[in-house]
């Protein structure tokens, strides 16, 4: 009975807040005028503004997913392929980039991109150039570079992933047939991690086209996130905005659905029994090289963070490759400045709300789909799981339009929206952390524990909760970090200045003239900070904790 | 007459419309080393979770102590358990691990102290009571398993495969652990297994299983001398088989004809076919030319140290397996023509 409760109240939380949104925007799109039309749709779609915005939307997103792919690739293979010194360290490097969303990183690499910023001078100091060029121009190949750094990591990551979890004997047995190295690639290799291809490219396209807070800050309006953001404004005379998000939404469940139905199922994995060591190692020269591709790339791709960095401290930087003049005045700012206290306090209780809602949740739906039998679990798992595939941008546009005039309401209050935005979208992840804790914590843990006459609540106070809470824990922790740094949901959720959370702080700063950016910059490192604390917390810690754990049996 | 602790009634089980125990009958009496045994995947496990409570029967009753269990929660039953992996708290320490029931049940702090000790003798494992599970070895995670169900003083302990995860040589030496503490402690015991060695050394009493149902309940040596099927002959031991048929009854006396000759058996068992397989076991053949012989050539031989076992390959073609002693063993090694005889006691025989 009380199961029942719980389930249902469960399901009802997701129905309203993640489903009904879903809906008003559908139905929005196609109702206009009190009838059923196209007409949005095809006004959406012949606007050249409009049209342009969704050429270039979808231009960015290919463009970042084959740069992500040049980047990640290689390096999968370099990783899966070869022992070098320093390795596992080099390994956690090439994540570093993802501590800072490239909104954050965009304001620190504007210095250095623009007409008179570090890369011109530099290469004007070189002799390599006469005249400065305007690297940024449009803002487009801005986006597009500041998102590559920061997304190529997922590639990396998941083409490791595939590369493990084949046998090396299958390309041995190609080359043993006579294949060369270019038709073993495309005919074996190919084919075993195009799985994990496509399920990354399509995270990676999907992020790109709805990442908002870049183009912002690089002023390139003609995408169709921008547009998105600019038409909530007035949404009730244009609706074009739910025409857009509805296409945005259809491609990610278009996506994600052929990611399921068809890449997920095909049962490429040829076990795990690797007899050989595949990794080969290297000697003089090759590693010499290998060594410097690496920390080429691990160089560029921290630009953006080490910019942010100089920026924060430069008291003055015109004409010169790194800052001329330092100060720390900037960091007084952040604890001092009306608005930077504001999105401080804000942020932090938006994300410590937020992460307990997820904490529960995560416990809670971890278990019921692990333990529990009851009628409606399918549909749960699924509920559970769509918060993935929702880009912030549709969520938010989601809740403003369908709680606007009600006593949820955004412009008045946005708080409880914020906070459910900024805990739905980390809900997966926890169900997903708990979950296979629960599959891992063998029944019989709790079994013995009952049959030494405990009961259900000493049980779960001394048996179960002990055991999960270590990767409960280190997820709520990754939740935390990511709910502080948020950035679509923030940007469009928050509308008046004293509910602002830190990203929009920064955004608001970036855009002042004199020394706003510089503040938004410190803001911005100790963003950074705050999440690469609570990463290396929770990969380190717990990740160790866990193991030791689970080593037993 | 021994005093019953548990007796299992009618017990039904089905998954998910598949039938995994049916009708299942047993008794347990008081200080018994009962052993359920039967080839994995025949509701052993099953079964010992119903009585421990973790599964409920779909028909059937448990009493333990002339009380019905069937309904009650596995933690009002005060019954041991001993899991197959073992199932320790990761994170507890050996000695928290064993102190666990006692805590729950809210005993002073100096009786959980006084009885862990106690029970930490008893088992044998001074030294490691501070450890992690994961810091200490196989063997010793198991005696921490069987202290831990021990502590509570259950009315009965059950243990599900306890020595499946060891190497032989710990096997064997836990065995023997666990028969003296079964015998130190006077504690009824059910013990499921599939390896009929555990049961045949351990066990007062073996159920043995097959397919979903208990096929013959008995002491070691009545499964051994008189198994009901050659299922169960087969199972508990090493057996050679033929088939024949009846050809004239006297009394207990039957003569049998199979195509390796004439052979007499006497058995008191009801024979209602007339075709039927007849067995005997590698231990009872004899070097003697008396009645019921076999002759033929050495095929092969497997040594096990004291014993080897020769196999015989008949004119006919057929093998039978016999133990001789290893001294003896060089006199059939050299021999053309090997002939065995088997008494007519000794011959099992079943229906076909
Ligand atoms: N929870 C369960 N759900 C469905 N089938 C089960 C479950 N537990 C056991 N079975 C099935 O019941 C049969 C008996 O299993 P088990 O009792 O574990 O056998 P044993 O312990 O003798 O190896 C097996 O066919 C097994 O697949
Ligand atoms: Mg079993």
């Amino acid at each position: 009975m009380k199961r029942k409760i719980l389930f249902t109240l469960i399901l009802l939380f997701f129905l309203f807040f993640l489903v009904y949104p879903i809906f008003f925007i559908l139905l929005q799109s196609f109702y206009h005028n009190e009838k059923f039309t196209f007409e949005i749709l095809k006004i959406t779609l012949t606007n050249y503004i409009i049209r342009k915005s969704i050429i270039n939307s979808f231009l960015l997103g290919i463009i970042v997913v084959l740069t992500t792919s040049l980047i990640g690739i290689p390096l999968a293979f370099i990783f899966d392929r070869f022992s070098f010194e320093g390795k596992s360290v080099l390994r956690i490097l090439f994540l570093l980039p993802m501590i800072a969303s490239p909104f954050v990183g965009s304001i620190g690499i504007k210095q250095i991109l623009s007409r008179f910023g570090s890369l011109n001078i530099l290469l004007i100091k070189l002799g390599l150039l006469k005249n400065p060029i305007s690297w940024i121009g449009s803002g487009f190949l801005g986006i597009v570079i500041l998102q590559t750094l920061h997304l190529y990591p997922i590639m990396f990551l998941n083409i490791s992933a595939s590369l493990n979890n084949y046998d090396i004997s299958t390309e041995e047995a190609s080359y043993n047939l006579g294949a060369n190295t270019f038709q073993t690639f495309f005919k074996i290799i190919f084919p075993l991690i195009f799985p994990g291809y496509f399920a990354a490219s399509s995270i990676i396209f999907i992020w790109a086209i709805t990442d908002l807070g870049t183009p912002l800050v690089f002023e390139f309006n003609n995408l169709v996130s921008v547009k998105i953001f600019y038409t909530l404004k007035d949404i009730n005379t244009n609706p074009v905005g739910y025409a857009l998000v509805l296409i945005i939404l259809l491609l990610t469940l278009t996506l994600f659905i052929f990611t399921k139905k068809y890449i997920g199922k095909t049962p490429y994995t040829t076990g795990r029994v690797q007899v050989q060591t595949k990794e080969k190692n290297l000697k003089g020269k090759k590693l010499f090289f290998l060594y410097l591709f690496l920390f080429f790339i691990l160089l560029v791709s921290l630009i953006p963070h080490f910019s942010l960095i100089f920026y924060s401290f430069s008291k003055k930087w015109f004409f010169s490759i790194f800052p001329s003049q330092y100060t720390g005045e900037y960091y007084k700012v952040v604890f001092t400045h009306r608005l930077t206290k504001t999105g401080i306090f804000n942020s932090l209780i938006y994300s410590s709300i937020s992460t307990v809602i997820d904490i529960f949740f995560g416990f809670f739906i971890g278990y019921i789909l692990c333990r529990w039998k009851i009628k409606g679990k399918g549909l749960l798992d699924i509920l559970s799981m769509i918060p993935l595939v929702i880009p912030g941008i549709v969520l938010a546009f989601g809740y403003v339009t369908t709680f606007s005039n009600t006593i949820l309401d955004p412009k008045n209050n946005p708080v409880f929206l914020i906070i459910l935005s900024y805990s739905l979208r980390r809900i997966p992840y926890l169900v997903r952390t708990t979950y296979s804790s629960f599959l891992q914590l063998d029944q019989g843990l709790e079994e013995a524990s009952y049959s030494l006459g405990s009961n259900n609540i000493m049980t779960f106070k001394k048996i179960i909760f002990p055991l999960i809470s270590p990767g409960l824990f280190a997820g709520a922790i990754l939740a935390f970090a990511f709910s502080l740094m948020e950035v679509s949901c923030s940007l469009i959720l928050a509308i008046r200045e004293r509910f602002y959370p830190i990203s929009k702080v920064i955004y608001i700063l970036a855009g002042r003239v004199t020394d706003g950016p510089n503040t938004a910059c410190s803001l911005g490192v100790l963003g950074m900070l705050i999440t690469f604390i609570c990463l290396f917390i929770s990969t380190k810690i717990f990740a160790k904790k866990i193991g030791e754990f689970f080593r037993i049996g | 007459m021994d005093k019953e602790i548990l007796t299992v009634e009618n017990i039904d089980k089905s998954y998910e419309k598949k039938l995994v125990l049916q009708n299942i009958n047993f008794t347990v009496y008081e200080n018994d080393f009962f052993f359920i045994l039967g080839p994995s995947g025949c509701g052993k496990t099953t079964l010992l979770r119903i009585i421990a409570g973790f599964v409920e029967p779909d028909r059937g009753r448990i009493i333990l102590n002339k009380k019905d269990i069937t309904k009650t929660p596995p933690n009002k039953r005060n019954i041991g358990f001993v899991f197959q992996n073992y199932a320790l708290w990761p994170h507890m320490k050996v000695i928290e691990n064993i102190a666990y029931g006692l805590k729950i049940k809210k005993y002073s702090e100096e009786f959980i102290k006084k009885r862990v000790k106690e029970i930490i003798e008893i088992v044998k494992l001074e030294g490691v009571e501070n450890l992690y599970p994961s810091q200490i070895s196989g063997g010793q995670q198991q005696r921490v398993a069987l202290a831990r169900a021990l502590v509570i003083n259950p009315q009965i302990l059950l243990l599900d495969e306890p020595l499946s995860n060891l190497d032989a040589k710990l096997r064997d030496e836990l065995r023997r652990e666990i028969k003296r503490i079964h015998k130190e402690t006077g504690i009824t015991m059910v013990y499921v297994t599939h390896d009929q060695k555990e049961a045949m050394t351990l066990g007062t009493t073996i159920a043995v299983m097959k397919d979903k149902e208990i096929v013959q309940i008995g002491s070691p040596y009545e499964i051994y001398t008189n198994p009901i099927d050659i299922f169960v002959a087969s199972f508990i031991g090493e057996i050679n088989i033929l088939k024949g048929k009846i050809v004239k009854r006297e009394g207990d006396l039957l003569k049998i004809e199979t195509d390796e000759g004439i052979f007499f058996v006497k058995s008191k068992k009801q024979i209602n076919s007339e075709n039927v397989s007849i067995s005997f076991r590698p231990e009872s053949a004899v070097s003697e030319e008396k009645i019921n012989v076999i002759k033929g050539k050495l095929h092969d031989y497997e040594f096990y140290g004291d014993i080897v076992k020769i196999n015989i390959i008949t004119q006919k073609g057929n093998l039978f397996k016999i133990g001789v002693y290893t001294r003896d063993f060089n006199k059939y090694k050299k021999e053309e023509n090997i002939i065995f005889s088997i008494s007519e006691d000794k011959i099992m025989i079943f229906e076909q």
